[in-house]
């Protein structure tokens, strides 16, 4: 719905400037000096393109998993009831207001304890302890909303709880799911600490270390690092613009009961 | 007994299998999050550089560091400026945003996928580009400004200590906006039409209805979008580590910056651990202080 008129639209026009001339700038150093030769060069090194392979194998599985655990449990705690339910989901949900770097520590000990250095395994399941709180939110939040009678008719059907689950109950939070599913591909993609820390392994890191790895490779060949900045959000700027449909933030306005 | 009971199947709402349901969110979380903070906090009472075994039990020592050292507190008064300036500009800016462009019409639509974008570039590469951007010598800013006559306007910016966290939170603000923008436009299409046509009705101006009518309607996304900046502030670390590093002489440096210095540079592991704590124990206070007000709010 239209709220405002011409006047608001031109000042949020004007203003769009000082948000276009960042994203123009990363082209435009991008393509200094040698223009396009400067992808060429970059593609043609293969360490962008295995990075860009590293970051989808590791951003799907984190997304999967995600999904799947939390539609799960969010489920179980918006419409089942059991011992400790609301202490435990509360429990869950401090995991929201952890930042990643206040566990380094312990995750590089858990690391070299499952063995697991530079490999994604050492990422993908602290991005998936650090991501499925949110998740749990949205989707509980999203089983809060649907009617009980929903569930009252499929009880006199007598399904079962997984039957609830999966035929009745699942189908209807798919808006949701699909925005845990967004965001989380999202967080993971652009994940830098972590994978910093647990990835020295070319051959397994994904593309936000590009930046740091690219400065100390090609130094003072600005363009060519720029090229490779821009090569690294093409995927997460296309997957945007394909699915912003999807990308129904309101979701995250009721998660704050 | 009658029929009705003697039938009744068992209540599938108080299934045995909800154990099974919850159990995968509850062992990742048991392994990856409540045990990296256990563990975190008992770190926090030794002395250790994290490289080798050699532990020496210090107590409270590293705690009492998080409360008395200068550093700490210089974290604490740069995430209170670097929070103030980011959460207004970015919910007042995404407010304004989202009611000037929600409607239909192609322009609208392109504005708001534009402003949006940053909010899913990874902010590493946003760092990389607003250092080149305002590079003092040869920054696309610094040419911009020469170009247009404005060169008298040329500053170090991030290399001046007054000037460094604001441009820093500036940055921020480029790159969140968008994110409080889509919040407040999904909310907005929320707000009933007769609302609206009422208030307009009733000779209400622009200002007015913005004001009076949208602003109080939109009280409980105000305060999810709060909670959720002041958490992401806390966790912020990226973009200043990409920009300043926490630099020039700590006028950036955010608690998680200083976590990343004290154990990872200094190597002082325990310290880092106990700050890590503290970071924590901090964030769940703040929100569950909002939750409470929020709530407050809601039942009046």
């Amino acid at each position: 719905m239209k709220i405002l008129g011409r006047p608001s639209l031109l000042i949020a026009l004007t203003l769009a400037i000082v948000w276009a001339l960042p994203l123009l700038s990363l082209l435009n150093n991008s393509l200094k000096r040698d223009g396009l030769g400067n992808y060429a060069a970059v593609v043609q090194q293969g360490g962008v393109v295995t990075s860009l392979v590293n970051s989808a194998i590791i951003t799907v599985t984190t997304v999967v998993a995600v999904v799947f655990i939390t539609s799960l449990a969010g489920f179980a705690f918006s419409r089942l009831r059991f011992p400790l339910r609301s202490v435990s989901y509360g429990v869950l949900l401090t995991g929201l207001m952890l930042p990643a770097g206040a566990i380094l520590v312990p995750f590089a000990q858990l690391n070299r304890s499952f063995g697991w250095g530079n490999t994604y395994l050492a990422v993908i399941f602290p991005y998936i302890a650090l991501f499925f709180p949110l998740g749990l939110l949205l989707l509980k939040n999203a089983f809060d909303n649907l009617p009980d009678e929903l569930f009252e008719a499929a009880a006199l059907d007598g399904a079962g709880v997984w039957r609830m689950f999966r035929s009745v109950a699942l189908p209807l939070v798919v808006p949701a799911a699909s925005l845990v599913a967004l965001w989380t591909f999202l967080s993971t993609w652009n994940e830098f600490l972590l994978a910093l820390l647990f990835l020295n392994d070319p051959a397994v890191q994904p593309v936000s270390v590009i930046p740091l790895r690219f400065q100390q490779q090609y130094f003072v060949d600005v363009p060519k690092i720029f090229a490779a900045l821009l090569l690294s959000q093409l995927p997460v700027v296309i997957l945007y613009i394909v699915t912003q449909r999807r990308f129904n933030l309101g979701l995250l306005a009721g998660a704050g009961k | 007994m009658s029929i009705a009971t003697a039938r009744r199947r068992p209540d599938w709402r108080r299934s045995p299998a909800a154990i099974l349901f919850i159990l995968p969110c509850v062992a990742v979380f048991g392994v990856f999050l409540a045990y990296p903070l256990i563990r975190n906090a008992y770190v926090g009472l030794f002395e250790w550089n994290g490289l080798t075994s050699d532990t020496v039990w210090v107590g409270l020592e590293n705690f009492i560091w998080v409360f008395t050292s200068p550093a700490v507190f210089g974290t604490a008064v740069n995430t209170l400026v670097f929070g103030v300036i980011t959460i207004a500009l970015q919910m007042g800016g995404g407010f304004l945003l989202a009611v000037a462009l929600s409607g239909p019409g192609r322009l609208r639509q392109v504005l708001r996928t534009l402003y949006f974008i940053p909010v899913v570039m990874t902010p590493v590469v946003v760092g990389f580009l607003f250092g080149k951007i305002l590079e003092p010598n040869d920054g696309d800013l610094r040419n911009l400004l020469d170009a247009i006559g404005l060169g008298a306007l040329n500053h170090a910016w991030l290399a001046d200590p007054s000037t460094a966290l604001v441009a820093v939170a500036l940055v921020n603000v480029w790159l969140w906006v968008g994110f409080a923008m889509s919040v407040y436009q999904s909310a907005l299409t929320t707000v009933p039409k007769e609302l609206i046509e009422a208030a307009r009705i009733d000779g209400a101006r622009s200002h007015q209805l913005v004001t009076q009518v949208l602003l109080p309607f939109l009280r409980p996304t105000h305060w999810a979008l709060l909670t959720l900046s002041v958490i992401g502030t806390l966790k912020t670390f990226d973009i200043v580590y990409v920009l300043t590093r926490g630099g020039p002489s700590g006028s950036t440096e955010l608690p998680t910056t200083l976590l990343f210095r004290t154990g990872f540079e200094e190597y002082q592991q325990g310290r880092a651990a106990a700050l890590g704590t503290v970071i924590f124990l901090v964030a769940l206070a703040l929100t569950i202080i909002q939750l409470r007000v929020a709530r407050k709010g809601d039942e009046r």
